[in-house]
C-alpha cells in the first residue's frame, strides 16, 4: 500500500473515520451525524477533483463500485434519519446505532467493490458483524434478541461455507483474484469437482445472505425482530451488496454447471417466498417474505450475459431497495414508545387518519407488486426482458405468475388502509428527516417508473 | 511411511472433533477440539509448512483454547461438578488419542517430512509470508483490524448492564 493508492481508498476511510467518531459525538448529534456522513462519502466519490488512477489491491474503485457505494451511503444516511424515532421512542443508544450503520455500509461498499475472494470474505464479514449487533440492538425486546440469535447461527454457517468454498477455489484454480478464479475454472472443460465445490459452498453463502429460498428460513423472524430501519437496511443494503459482489465481480454464470443451480434458486424463491407471503398479517414478515420473491427476481439478472445483467439488475436494486427503505421507514414512523404497528389491523382507516402516509404507502406496495406507472413495474420490465435474451422463458413464465399472485398479499394492507375507518387519533406527526427520506423515495419510485432514462444513464456507467 | 502417517493423523483429527461433538462436559469437549487442532498442526508439518504448523499449535492450540476455557469457566464453573463422568476406563480416550498425537509428532521430527514427499512448492519463509501479508493483502489485514474493532464495540454494547442506559438529552 503506498500513498498513491489515497484517494481511490478515500470512501472507505471516510465512513471508517466517520463510524469511529461518532462514538464520541453527543447523543443527539450521533444519528444526524451518520446521514451527513454518508452525503460526505458521496462527495468523495463523486468529486470531480480527486482521482483515483492508481487503484487500491482487493478492492475496485471503477464505476461499479463507485455507483454501489453511493447507493449503501445513501441507503445508511436514510436509516439515520429513520431510526431516530424509533431510538428516542425506545430510549437506545444513538452513538452505538450510528456507529454500526456506518459500519455495515463500510462493509457493503467492501463486498460490492471487491476484486478478490479475500477482500468478499472481509466485506461480507464487517457487514454481518454490524448486523448481529444492530438487529439485537434493542436488548429490552425478548424478540429482538431471538432475531438476533437467530441471525447469528445462520451468519455462522455462511461463514464456514463460505471460507471452505473459498479455500476448496483457490486449491483448484491457485488465484484469489475474482474475475480470473471465476475464468480460470471455467477454461478447464469438465469444470474440476473440487473447483465445482467451491463454487457452490460461495453461491450458498451469498444465498444465505441473499435470503434465497431454500436458504430463507432466517428471514421472517429477524425482520419481525429487528427494529425497523435496520430491517430496511438489511432488506436493501445488504442483500443488494450481496447481488451486486455476484453480478459485478463473480459471472458465475460462466461456469455451465452453475446454471441450473442459480435457476433453482430462482425459482425455489420465487415459489416459497409467494406460497409463504399469501397467508401473513404482519407487514414485517410479509415484506420478508416478498422480498424473497424478489431476490428470486434478481437472480435472473445473474442469469442473463453480464453487460445487460449488470444494467438491468442494479436498475431493479435501485427500485426494489427505494420501496423497501420506505415501507420499513413508514412502520418505524409510525411507531410510538410502545413499539412498532405489525399487524395489518394497525392500518384500519390510515387513509384517514394520515392520508400522506396512506398515499406513500399504498405507491411504495403498488410499486413493489410492479404495477406500470411506478418504478417496480420498469425494473421487472428490464429484469425480465434480459431474462428472455438469455433463454430463460420459463423462469420468465414462473417470474410473472409469481408477480400477478403476489397483487394478493400486496393488496391486502392497502384496502385495509382505505376500507375500516374504526381507529382514533392521527398518530404521531412525520419529522424532518422522515419527511426528507420519504420524498426521496417516492421521487425515485415514481420518476424510474415514467422517466428512467437518468437511471439507466447511471447503472450504464457501471460497466466495465 | 508419510502416506501411512498422513492417514493415521487424519482419523486421529477425525475422532477427536467426533468426540468433541459428542461430549457433554464442554471442558472435555475442549480438551478434544484442543488433540484436533494439534493433529492438523502436525499434518501441516508433514505437508511440509513447519510455520503454518507452529502458528497451528501457538495460536488455536494454545492462545484460543485458553480463551475458550476461561468463557466456560466464567459462564458455569459448577458444570464440572455435575457432569463428571465415571468409570473405569474414563481416561482411556483422550490417554489414546494423545499417545497418538505423540508418537506421531516423535515419527515426524524422525523423518524429514519434504525428503518423504512433502509439497516443496508451496513451502513459504516467514520473509515472504510477512511480505505478503502486509503488502500484498495490507489492505485485508486494515479491514480485519477495522472489523476486530466494531465486534468489541457491539460487544461492549450488548454485553452493558441495562441501567447504563443514555442520559436523557
Amino acid at each position: 500500500m503506498t500513498w498513491d493508492m489515497l484517494p481511490a481508498l478515500l470512501p472507505l476511510l471516510a465512513l471508517f473515520v466517520g463510524s469511529v467518531t461518532v462514538l464520541f459525538l453527543p447523543a443527539r448529534r450521533a444519528l444526524p451525524f451518520g446521514a451527513w456522513c454518508g452525503l460526505l462519502v458521496i462527495g468523495l466519490i463523486w468529486w470531480p477533483g480527486i482521482s483515483s488512477e492508481v487503484p487500491a489491491p482487493l478492492v475496485s474503485s471503477g464505476g461499479f463500485a463507485k455507483v454501489c457505494t453511493t447507493l449503501w451511503a445513501l441507503i445508511g444516511a436514510a436509516t439515520c434519519l429513520l431510526a431516530n424515532r424509533c431510538c428516542l421512542n425506545r430510549r437506545l443508544e444513538r452513538r452505538e446505532f450510528a456507529a454500526l450503520i456506518l459500519f455495515a455500509v463500510f462493509g457493503m461498499a467492501i463486498l460490492s467493490a471487491s476484486t478478490s475472494l479475500v477482500s468478499l470474505f472481509l466485506g461480507l464479514e464487517a457487514m454481518t458483524l454490524a448486523f448481529y449487533v444492530l438487529v439485537a440492538f434493542n436488548r429490552e425486546n425478548p424478540t429482538g434478541a431471538e432475531a438476533g440469535l437467530k441471525y447469528l447461527l445462520p451468519g455462522f454457517l455462511a461463514s464456514a461455507l463460505l471460507s471452505f468454498g473459498i479455500a476448496l477455489v483457490y486449491a483448484a484454480t491457485g488465484s484469489f483474484d475474482l474475475p480470473e478464479a471465476v475464468l480460470l475454472s471455467a477454461a478447464v472443460a469438465p469444470m474440476s469437482s473440487v473447483a465445482l465445490l467451491g463454487w457452490a459452498l460461495i453461491l450458498s453463502a451469498a444465498a444465505f445472505k441473499a435470503s434465497l429460498a431454500p436458504f430463507h428460513l432466517w428471514t421472517p423472524d429477524v425482520y419481525q425482530g429487528a427494529p425497523s430501519p435496520v430491517a430496511g437496511l438489511l432488506a436493501s443494503g445488504s442483500k443488494g451488496a450481496v447481488i451486486a459482489a455476484l453480478l459485478g465481480s463473480m459471472p458465475l454464470a460462466l461456469l455451465d454447471p452453475m446454471r441450473p443451480l442459480l435457476a433453482g434458486l430462482a425459482a425455489l424463491s420465487m415459489i416459497i417466498g409467494t406460497f409463504a407471503a399469501l397467508p401473513q398479517t404482519n407487514i414485517k414478515r410479509m415484506l420478508a417474505y416478498s422480498s424473497v420473491v424478489h431476490m428470486g427476481y434478481l437472480v435472473l439478472a445473474l442469469l442473463a450475459d453480464q453487460q445487460t445483467g449488470i444494467q438491468a439488475g442494479m436498475f431493479y436494486v435501485i427500485t426494489y431497495g427505494a420501496a423497501t427503505v420506505a415501507a420499513f421507514g413508514l412502520v418505524a414512523s409510525m411507531s410510538d414508545s410502545g413499539g412498532e404497528p405489525e399487524n395489518y389491523a394497525a392500518l384500519d382507516g390510515l387513509a384517514r387518519r394520515s392520508p400522506w402516509r396512506a398515499g406513500l404507502f399504498t405507491c411504495v406496495l403498488l410499486s413493489l407488486a410492479g404495477f406500470p406507472p411506478l418504478a417496480g413495474f420498469m425494473g421487472k420490465f428490464v429484469l425480465f426482458g434480459a431474462a428472455l435474451e438469455s433463454g430463460y422463458l420459463w423462469l420468465v413464465i414462473l417470474a410473472l405468475l409469481s408477480s400477478l399472485v403476489s397483487c394478493y398479499y400486496y393488496l391486502r394492507p392497502i384496502i385495509r388502509m382505505f376500507n375500516v375507518a374504526s381507529k382514533e387519533g392521527g398518530g404521531a406527526p412525520v419529522n424532518g428527516g422522515e419527511r426528507l427520506v420519504f420524498a426521496l423515495c417516492a421521487a425515485v419510485i415514481l420518476i424510474a417508473g415514467t422517466y428512467p432514462a437518468p437511471f439507466f444513464r447511471l447503472v450504464a456507467n457501471m460497466l466495465p | 511411511m508419510a502416506t501411512l502417517l498422513f492417514y493415521i493423523l487424519a482419523a486421529i483429527v477425525l475422532m477427536a472433533v467426533l468426540l468433541c461433538l459428542t461430549r457433554n462436559n464442554p471442558v472435555h469437549a475442549v480438551l478434544y477440539l484442543v488433540h484436533a487442532l494439534f493433529g492438523l498442526a502436525l499434518l501441516y508439518f508433514l505437508l511440509g509448512a513447519p510455520m503454518l504448523a507452529a502458528w497451528q499449535v501457538i495460536l488455536y492450540a494454545g492462545a484460543i483454547m485458553v480463551l475458550f476455557l476461561f468463557v466456560i469457566m466464567l459462564i458455569d464453573p459448577d458444570l464440572f461438578e455435575k457432569k463428571a463422568s465415571r468409570g473405569r476406563f474414563r481416561w482411556l480416550p483422550v490417554g489414546f488419542l494423545s499417545g497418538a498425537l505423540l508418537a506421531c509428532g516423535g515419527v515426524l521430527i524422525m523423518m524429514d517430512p519434504l525428503a518423504a514427499g512433502g509439497i516443496v512448492r508451496y513451502r513459504l519463509s516467514p520473509r515472504a509470508f510477512g511480505r505478503a501479508l502486509f503488502d500484498e493483502y495490507g489492505l485485508a489485514v486494515e479491514i480485519l483490524s477495522l472489523i476486530l474493532l466494531f465486534a468489541a464495540v457491539g460487544a461492549f454494547h450488548l454485553g452493558r448492564r441495562h441501567k447504563g442506559k443514555e442520559d436523557a438529552s
